[in-house]
């Protein structure tokens, strides 16, 4: 490293550093606290559907605003599963993946010495930092956050008497995702300056980790399909603030008043928000299904089975990734033709991604594996890969997802499949990259038992939802049991929170892992794994003890 | 450190290999057991494509889950596999594909039989059903004998006077227009039922989990869907799509009725 440490402040050196690795960590702490926020807002939602006449008692004192008397309000819970789901997919596990992972390892796996532009960089960091800070700012505004979902869907999003959240909470969290938007592409640019530009020059691209691969995808996919969203944000704020009506249809009658303007579409905000939202679902994935085939080829001690094919599989899902987005609007009434279209190329995705799945059958088959931590992690990622895949195909089919669009089926097929995989592709990535980041080894023992009860109160806790949405149980309700044919379905969902609060309880063993292994954890020397890439083998790239 | 990991067919991986088969059954099990609300209309496609659907991901399921537990067991030889081989991978990429292409054949056949609408010219016409979502309600409108719909006017509606869906009184064809009570449609079992589904402020969705029937009301557009109650009962009716504070308790009820009695109840139900 440049420049003589003792000269520099703590300030310049961690804080406000142009340092790739420094960043890098940077979005790894920042998405790990935003982690604690996500998984709390997601275990009150799930004890509010399991009981819901519940007296929250001790959370209700720590967010009065959102309880009446200990009970929850309904507005509340619409504001809970928003945040929760809009933390999640983009401020922890896109900023885990791709802000922490991506900075840090992209410069070491191409051999360059930093960022194409490290200024830039620093600043994506400070943009999402400061459009984290926004998007939990709603908490303490009067009228709470944001509770129109993580979709966002106009006229519920765009009319401020629609729900409580539609006010100031709304404006913030619109602010925040444009802000956040604009920090992802600011990073993508540099993944791509840096993967095509910096790299070694007798490192040909067929040699580069599946990993960096899988970061060069998705940069393309945040350039080309995040400025979406950026758009329909600008548009929404607009309509919400300035009088238009892109969404807003002539007509509208809301608590008996006729609504003002008109003449938009909220079916064009679909369009818009999902052109970024099923792509948002592949850059999610990707980066997790690098991670998996590079360390298949670490600790089987040989390279991926059909390389070659997966960099064509992570191609060919990621073009593919851009013509999905209407899957999601099956039943909004669109043209059956555009319907067909739509499922012939979400159901074709599934070939690429089969493909991917033999090939890691065929590289494990026979050898002799070393099971570290981040290996199970792989193999877990290998499991829910296959269940959630096997689910988004069922989904795909159009006459399918009449009965099971907007149902618990739905929520357990993608926390299985996008958050699932991504979750386990961060801790894949922690345990196998924390000797290069600190120096030292966390505890496999306590990796080992971290990773079992995760996998099983994972999939205690997601899978269980496919059952409910088969017998009818819709999505995003503060009370299910208002309907007299989901009242049987209270003890599975009861079930489901259990499991969900062992989930929670079996993260514990994490962080004390993580924290007592960067104090005590063994030192972990220059080359911990057998592995190969760059970023081992390079001298300059190892850990200074930091 | 590497040296002393854990292997396969060791005791971590015993472990793993048995708590992964033991979810694959559980999960395997209750799919296979797992039921759906009773079948209440001529929609049993979407039954039998989840049961097709079923039995193919299951066997892909349990052999994935099958190949990890045997990659945990057993302590390998050296293996002669390659890195690369076109051939296979040709191969498992067609038959991937060949699978994938063979249900998205059988779902663009459903799809189309679903969508309805090319009976022959000798069925009876379809009875057509209004619907109007709001904030947390259900409205429900026949058009009366004449078969027309009266005009509707967003400024005519008037909550105090119960005229939820702007019905414009002076237009003659809404004199014999029949409004239900909100939240509750009386049908006629075995009648093919044509629905016209708007909304009149945010995105609502009309879910009959026991019809197999779903459809986003979205304001601005009018949709048109059919379906045929098959089965007299009651029958509840959820919104789907998350519509603001009072989503949970947007639930209509939908009271099938044999087709002789249906004229009498609707009359019973307006009084
Ligand atoms: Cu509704």
């Amino acid at each position: 490293m440049s420049g003589n440490a003792s000269s520099q402040s703590f300030l310049s050196r961690y804080v406000f550093s142009l340092d790739h690795r420094v960043i890098g960590l940077q979005y790894l702490f920042t998405a790990m606290a935003l982690a604690l926020v996500g998984g709390l807002l997601a275990l009150i939602v799930r004890i509010q559907i399991a009981w819901p006449d519940h007296d929250f008692g001790l959370i209700s004192a720590l967010l009065p605003q959102g309880f009446d008397e200990g009970v929850m309000k309904p507005e509340f819970y619409a504001a809970l599963f928003t945040m929760h789901g809009t933390i999640m997919i983009f401020f922890v596990l896109s900023a885990a993946l791709i802000g922490g992972f991506g900075n840090y390892l992209i410069p070491l796996q191409v051999g360059a010495k930093d960022m194409a532009f490290p200024r830039l960089n620093a600043l994506s960091y400070w943009i999402y930092a400061v459009s984290s800070v926004i998007m939990l700012s709603s908490f303490v505004v009067p009228s709470g956050p944001a509770a129109s979902g993580w979709t966002a869907y106009p006229p519920l999003s765009a009319l401020k008497g629609a729900i409580p959240g539609s006010n100031l909470g709304q404006d913030l969290w619109l602010v925040a995702m444009a802000l956040f938007i604009v920090s992802f592409t600011l990073g993508g640019l540099n993944f791509l300056a840096t993967i095509l530009a910096l790299r070694k020059p007798e490192l040909s691209m067929m040699d580069l980790p599946l990993f960096t691969w899988s970061m060069l995808f998705v940069a393309i996919l945040g350039l080309l399909a995040f400025p979406s969203l950026t758009a329909a944000s600008v548009m929404l704020l607009l309509d919400r603030h300035a009088g238009t009506s892109f969404f807003i249809p002539m007509g509208l009658v809301l608590s008996g008043d006729p609504v003002p303007g008109g003449g938009g579409s909220p079916i064009l905000w679909q369009h818009l928000f999902w052109f970024l939202g099923h792509p948002e679902v592949y850059i999610l994935m990707l980066p997790s299904l690098g991670i998996t085939s590079d360390l298949f080829t670490v600790f089987t001690g040989r390279r991926v089975f059909g390389y070659r094919s997966m960099v064509i599989a992570m191609a060919l899902i990621s073009g593919m990734s851009f013509l999905v987005w209407g899957h999601h609007m099956f039943v909004s009434g669109m043209s059956p033709f555009l319907g067909s279209a739509f499922a012939v190329t979400t159901t074709l995705i599934a070939v690429p991604s089969g493909v991917k799945v033999f090939n890691w059958i065929a590289t494990l088959w026979n050898r002799p594996l070393q099971l570290t931590t981040p290996m199970l992690w792989a193999l877990g990622i290998f499991s829910l890969f296959v269940t959630g895949g096997l689910s988004g195909i069922w989904l795909g089919q159009t006459q399918i997802d009449i009965q099971l669009h907007d149902t618990a089926f739905v929520v357990g097929h993608f926390h299985i499949i996008m958050a699932g995989a991504a979750l386990f592709g961060v801790f894949a990535g922690l345990h196998y990259w924390f000797p290069l980041f600190f120096g030292r080894l966390m505890s496999e023992r306590l990796g080992a038992a971290h990773f079992l009860l995760t996998f099983v109160f994972y999939y205690a806790t997601f899978f269980p939802m496919h059952l409910a949405g088969l017998r009818g149980q819709v999505r995003r309700v503060y009370d299910p049991y208002q309907y007299e044919y989901l009242k049987p379905l209270q003890s599975m969902n009861a079930f489901i929170t259990w499991a969900a609060v062992a989930l929670a309880l079996a993260q514990i063993l994490f962080f004390i892992n993580f924290f007592w292994s960067l104090k005590r954890g063994a030192p972990s020397g220059a080359h911990p794994w057998a592995a190969e890439s760059l970023e081992w083998t390079e001298p300059e790239s190892l850990a200074e003890g930091v | 450190m590497t040296e002393d990991a854990p292997r396969n067919g060791g005791q971590l991986a015993r472990v793993f290999a048995l708590l992964t088969a033991a979810f694959a059954a559980w999960a395997a099990y209750a799919l296979a057991t797992s039921s759906m609300p009773p079948l209440a209309a001529d929609r049993g496609r979407i039954d039998s494509a989840i049961e097709l659907n079923l039995i193919v991901s299951g066997v892909v399921f349990l052999g994935a889950h099958l190949a990890l537990v045997l990659v945990l067991l057993r302590r390998p030889r050296e293996a002669r596999i390659p890195r690369e081989n076109i051939r296979v991978e040709m191969l498992w990429t067609a038959l991937t594909a060949a699978i994938l292409v063979a249900l998205l054949v059988n779902s663009e056949i459903d799809a189309r039989a679903l969508a309805g609408g090319d009976e022959g010219a000798d069925a009876p016409k379809p009875v057509v059903v209004e619907v109007v979502a709001q904030q947390f309600a259900w409205n429900f409108r026949l058009p009366g004998e004449d078969g027309i719909f009266g005009r509707t006017d967003p400024r005519l509606v008037d909550q105090a006077e119960l005229n939820f869906i702007g019905l414009d009184k002076k237009d003659p064809a809404s004199e014999d227009d029949i409004l239900l009570p909100q939240g509750l449609l009386i049908l006629p079992a075995g009648r093919e039922i044509k629905v016209r589904l708007r909304s009149l402020d945010v995105i609502h969705s009309f879910f009959v989990a026991s019809f197999r029937v779903k459809r986003d009301a979205m304001p601005g557009l009018q949709g048109e869907f059919t379906f045929t109650p098959t089965t007299p009962g009651s029958f509840e009716l959820a919104c789907a799509e998350h519509c603001g504070l009072g989503h949970y308790r947007m639930r209509g009820l939908i009271e099938v009725v044999p087709e002789a009695e249906w004229a009498g109840k609707v009359k019973e139900a307006t009084q």
